[in-house]
């Protein structure tokens, strides 16, 4: 074999393999075939801060997937389950208690699951300021608990109930108040305008909370089983491929030294792999104290 | 003294009125600025406290509503930002404090105290603004305000702004000095210099001219005042040199003089002595040639003829006239000589001047004039009889000699400068010149035209009035010409002698 030889099946090769390849490309597109990615953030922050926050995630995936990535969230709770109603996100970051609505009444799946502080699993808890003096929960019968967020809240208010319920408190049997956020009702409850409060373990590590107040003042009388971390989840009709190449790069995130920034930014410490039976337990929780996911 | 003279020095005491005026005015205005600018800083803090306040008081009922906590600390945080605040916080309608966020030092425990008691300093004010929504009270932004920052600024600012103006004082100080120097004191100074020139005899000492006010014009006087003392100094100086030269030459002429005296003396005692000498000298053969003569005219030797009679008669007269006139010379040199001696005793001057008219009434008979004695109650005095006498008979005969008509009359009166006799006559008279001429010796008034038709050596009044001289007396004429002339001899009081009279 001479050397033009050698030359001519190197460039059938290279055109085989190119259209095999665009074989392929032309193949997956159908899969690939949205316009833009909306991801939808709740409001458990400031939506300011939520914005920016999460806006390297944004331009991450967006450079990634190669489409336009909006990024979302609303003024409240309220407002931002009426768009999940909608269905107006593609990719939406629930609390575990909105995942669990959004997944029965509007067709979303988990995809992954935050991991915050190196943990991959929250609790919920009841705090009160030592000074108050209440040390079990039965002592909060006929006080005032403050809790995080509004009756959606998934570690700052049901979690935290169904601990008060496991404890024999039925509702009436304290007054409820909620403060805008669990940090809040955190601080609140140190600031003494409540005698408890109810929020996530996690919080009392919060910079928000910790630059504060001196949270060795405060006391947890009761902290619930480590339950999975919020969640991310995806409408169920989108492709898989998509889903995949998704959950493939909120995986890596925390592999590069650029993935760590992102996640910084974000609060969080990485993206774990999820799928629905790991909110099984919520799922029970928000049975024992609201009825169920209705 | 030299210290306390430059302490009370006009550049002391100007630099202590201005340093004081400046000192005083500039703390003045610095205490006012002090003042009004702590007024503004009151107002000011008080209107950012009214506007945050309000403001916050405005947009918190939400966050309160929602136990926003974190919003709340924002708000706090905010108002806590100002310098003037010690801090702020959001308290729930019953006073318990919300927020969270406190500045550094000040613990919870602290606000709730003042909440509880009030600020525990005077320099610390808290303000209330109420947060309402419809009319419920949800909480209270409570602000305290520390002035103490805003107090130490201002007087911080004060401190600067004295320091400035104790810059502005020394700068000012020192301008208004120079100018002051320039124009005033050193003219001063350079006066101050020329008078001490002046007052060390330097009258050539000339001040500078350096201003044309009334310094100026004082320069410009002392130097023209200092120019004519120098101008009159060097006149005066001149006039001191012929002064002297003159006081010289008049030593010289003295001393001439004195000689010229001392000569004349000793020619005038030279000539009485010699006068003397040569009056005895010719009074002996006189009285020989008088003696004789008389002697033939008695014819003791035989008789003469008729002829030779009047010749003797003449030679006796001529004798006698000659024998007068030596004895006259004679008594004239003696009292010029100093050698004249009077014998002094009691005389009764009527008598004496009875018989002196007795004796010269024969003489006014023959010239056909009456010779009156007119005095009366005459004092006795202690004078030389012959003297006197002969005095007496000097001026009565003048009278006589110098009257072809009309009398003679001799009076006397007395007053407190003592006795005169006076003799009147209504003869020729003389002029004040002839009065003056006749008082001198060897001088007869109407010598010239007289001495020959009036018989008389010129010597009599001369030598009468030196009589009356050596009594210490006087004689005196008063004359009028062609009415006649009277002699008045004044005898000093001490010359009368009543006891002697009366005994």
């Amino acid at each position: 074999m001479n050397g033009r030889n050698k030359s001519y099946l190197s460039v059938c090769r290279t055109v085989v393999l190119s259209a095999v390849l665009a074989a392929t490309l032309l193949t997956a597109l159908p899969a690939l075939a949205i316009d833009a990615l909306t991801v939808g953030v709740f409001p458990r922050r400031d939506p300011a801060v939520t914005m920016k926050l999460f806006k390297p995630l944004r331009a991450y995936l967006e450079e990634n997937l190669g489409i336009p990535v909006r990024l979302e969230t609303a003024k409240d709770f309220t407002a931002f389950e009426a768009q999940v109603a909608q269905r107006r996100y593609d990719l939406v970051h629930f609390n575990q208690y909105q995942y669990l609505i959004a997944n029965k009444a509007s067709a979303y799946d988990v995809l992954a699951q935050n991991e915050e502080f190196g943990e991959t699993r929250i609790s919920g808890a009841i705090y009160v300021h030592k000074d108050v003096g209440i040390t079990d929960l039965e002592q909060l019968k006929g006080k005032t608990i403050i809790f995080g967020g509004g009756e959606q809240a998934m570690m700052s208010y049901i979690v935290p109930t169904y601990l008060l319920r496991q404890a024999g408190l039925n509702k009436g049997d304290y007054t409820e108040q909620f403060a805008k956020s669990p940090p809040n009702a955190v601080l609140a409850t140190f600031m003494r305008q409540a005698h408890a409060g109810g929020a996530g373990e996690v919080v009392r590590r919060l910079p928000l909370v910790t630059g504060k107040i001196d949270v060795m003042q405060l006391n947890l009388i009761a902290v619930s089983e480590p339950l999975p971390h919020l969640p991310w989840a995806v409408k169920r009709e989108l492709p898989d491929a998509l889903k995949d190449q998704m959950r493939t790069l909120l995986l890596e995130l925390k592999d590069t030294d650029a993935g760590k920034e992102i996640l910084k930014s974000a609060k969080m410490t990485g993206f774990n792999p999820a799928q629905d039976s790991d909110y099984d337990a919520h799922r029970a929780i928000i049975e024992a104290v609201e009825g169920g996911v209705d | 003294m030299a210290v306390l003279k430059n302490i009370f020095s006009l550049r002391i005491k100007f630099i202590a009125a201005i340093s004081v005026i400046l000192a005083v005015t500039l703390s003045l205005t610095a205490m006012y600025g002090h003042r009004a600018q702590e007024r503004l800083l009151l107002e000011s803090l008080d209107e950012r406290l009214r506007s945050l306040g309000t403001f916050t008081a405005l947009i918190s009922p939400e966050s309160l509503y929602t136990f926003d906590i974190t919003t709340l600390d924002r708000f706090v945080e905010q108002i806590n930002a100002d310098p003037d605040i010690r801090y702020a916080v959001i308290t729930n309608p019953v006073g318990g404090v919300i927020t969270t966020v406190r500045p550094n030092g000040i613990t919870l425990e602290d606000i709730n105290k003042d909440l509880a008691d009030g600020p525990r300093t005077d320099h610390v004010h808290l303000e209330r603004f109420v947060i309402t929504d419809g009319g419920e009270h949800l909480g209270t932004v409570v602000i305290c305000v520390d002035l103490e920052r805003m107090q130490d600024l201002t007087r911080q600012n004060l401190y600067e702004q004295l320091l400035l103006y104790l810059a502005i004082i020394v700068f000012l100080g020192s301008v208004i000095f120079f100018v002051f120097h320039l124009n005033v004191l050193r003219p001063v100074y350079s006066l101050i210099a020329g008078a001490s020139k002046v007052s060390e005899g330097r009258y050539d000492a000339v001040v500078p001219v350096t201003t044309s006010d009334e310094l100026g014009r004082l320069a410009e006087c002392f130097n023209y005042m200092t120019s004519k003392i120098s101008v009159e100094q060097s006149e005066l100086h001149d006039l001191n040199d012929v002064l002297l030269k003159e006081i010289e030459i008049r030593k010289t002429t003295e001393m001439a003089l004195y000689d010229a005296k001392e000569a004349a003396e000793n020619a005038s005692k030279a000539k009485s002595e010699f006068l003397a000498s040569m009056s005895h000298e010719l009074r002996t053969p006189l009285n020989s040639i008088i003696g004789f003569a008389e002697m033939m005219k008695y014819e003791i030797k035989g008789p003469l003829t008729l002829e030779y009679r009047e010749y003797t008669d003449l030679i006796t007269c001529s004798g006698r006239l000659l024998l007068e006139t030596v004895n006259s010379i004679l008594d004239i040199a003696k009292i010029e000589a100093g050698k004249f001696e009077l014998y002094r005793e009691p005389v009764s001057m009527g008598a004496l001047v009875d018989e002196v008219v007795t004796l010269m009434d024969v003489q006014a008979q023959d010239k056909g004039i009456a010779l009156k004695n007119e005095t009366h109650d005459m004092h006795c005095l202690v004078v030389d009889s012959m003297r006197m006498k002969q005095v007496f008979l000097n001026i009565i005969g003048n009278a006589i000699k110098f009257t072809n008509t009309g009398e003679v009359t001799v009076y006397n009166h007395c007053n407190e400068l003592g006795h005169n006799i006076s003799v009147t006559d209504t003869g020729i008279g003389m002029s004040p010149d002839q009065i003056e001429l006749a008082l001198k010796p060897f001088s007869q008034v109407h010598g010239t035209v007289l001495t020959r038709r009036f018989q008389g050596t010129g010597l009599g009044l001369s030598f009468s009035s030196q009589i009356m001289k050596l009594h210490g007396g006087e004689l005196t004429i008063t004359s009028e010409e062609h009415k006649g002339t009277t002699v008045t001899l004044h005898f000093p009081p001490d010359l009368g002698d009543d006891q002697a009279l009366a005994s």
